[in-house]
């Protein structure tokens, strides 16, 4: 009898916890922040050569803009899946813009330079990487998640926008491909 | 008076004779092995665990240790539950499985949205964004050594789980 309800207890506490980490995972995908659908908001990026770059400038172009952090493995395969779709992303003429988001999210990791030079594969004329202000994190990544992507179209219009790029780019490449 | 490890030793390998004596057992054990290994396996490679390391090797790293926490954890998990069955005490052994489990699941949080998840949900973005890397970054520069704790604990784990129903442990009668 003891026996019974100790397995009825712990039954019920593994159903309580599946539960909850179904409910957060599917968090992610809730409307916080900015969604697919919303005019992607105007912010300024510092890159690694110390150019500043606003989004709004890039109007006319559709851009894929990556947050990252350094010390991230699954950041580290996104930029070398985003390596892997270049002929993809250069035949649809898109600007990619790596940035990693304020701070590294409150721990330093590799050097940003260093990282691009040791995932980014050949240097590009279509792929930038820099630095993201606390304004634009909050922006566009204001849960702090290591990484989150976003494909914005050439009128400034969010079309896409996920986590976890390495596993999930797969979906994007529907939107990709669509591009005329 | 401890054992010297090549008594521990044998003290598992007479438990895991035991266990695979036992159709029952044996069959938990065996099937047990592939869904812990697929599970872990899903977790390691959906966050590219160790990819910072070891680029696209990290395929090797995430088999390895999938493979390594697979094997570990179902014979201490069988162990504990022929224990259960032999009336032994096993609060000792399934606080050690616990241990384990929850540091080989470790590793894999390093790139997981749940942890900013819930610091954004309860704090706020400014404290999602300036706090949670602090604790993901470590785990995530770490991860060799945590996975190598990980290992260290399923060992320990397998020990105390094949002590409960060895007789070697006198308190673990009921």
């Amino acid at each position: 009898m003891q026996k019974m309800s100790r397995v009825i207890i712990v039954t019920i506490i593994v159903i309580i916890a599946v539960t909850a980490i179904a409910i957060i995972k599917l968090m992610p995908h809730k409307a916080i922040g900015i969604s697919v659908g919303d005019e992607a908001p105007s912010v300024s990026f510092t890159l690694i050569n110390g150019t500043i770059v606003n989004l709004s400038q890039l109007r006319g172009h559709y851009v894929l803009l990556y947050f990252i952090t350094t010390w991230c493995s699954g950041c580290a395969a996104g930029v070398e899946t985003i390596n892997y779709y270049a002929p993809l992303i250069a035949a649809k003429k898109i600007l990619v813009i790596v940035v990693e988001s304020y701070d590294d999210l409150g721990y330093q990791g590799m050097p940003l330079p260093q990282f691009m030079q040791r995932f980014g594969g050949p240097s590009r004329n279509w792929l930038v990487a820099g630095y993201a202000n606390l304004t634009a994190t909050e922006k566009y990544n204001p849960d702090g998640y290591p990484d989150i992507y976003y494909l914005v179209n050439d009128r400034g219009i969010i079309i896409y926008k996920n986590v976890n790029l390495a596993s999930t780019f797969s979906q994007a490449l529907d939107e990709i491909k669509a591009i005329k | 008076m401890g054992l010297n490890p090549h008594d521990r030793f044998n003290m598992v390998i007479n438990a895991m004779k035991l266990i695979l004596m036992d159709h029952r057992l044996a069959a938990i054990f065996l099937s047990s092995i592939p869904l812990l290994f697929l599970l872990y396996y899903y977790l390691f490679t959906s966050t590219a665990l160790g990819y910072l390391y070891l680029g696209r090797l990290y395929i090797m790293y995430s088999i390895i240790a999938s493979l390594i926490f697979s094997v570990l954890l179902s014979a201490s998990l069988v162990m504990d539950v022929y224990a259960a069955l032999m009336r032994r005490r096993t609060r000792r052994s399934l606080g050690g499985l616990a241990a384990a489990v929850a540091a080989t699941m470790l590793p894999s949080t390093c790139c997981s949205p749940l942890l900013p998840s819930l610091v954004a949900l309860i704090g706020g973005s400014y404290l999602a964004i300036t706090m949670t890397g602090k604790i993901q970054g470590l785990i995530g520069i770490y991860d060799p050594i945590l996975i190598s704790i990980a290992v260290v604990l399923s060992l320990v784990s397998l020990y105390l789980s094949a002590r409960s129903i060895q007789g070697g442990c006198e308190s673990c009668r009921r």
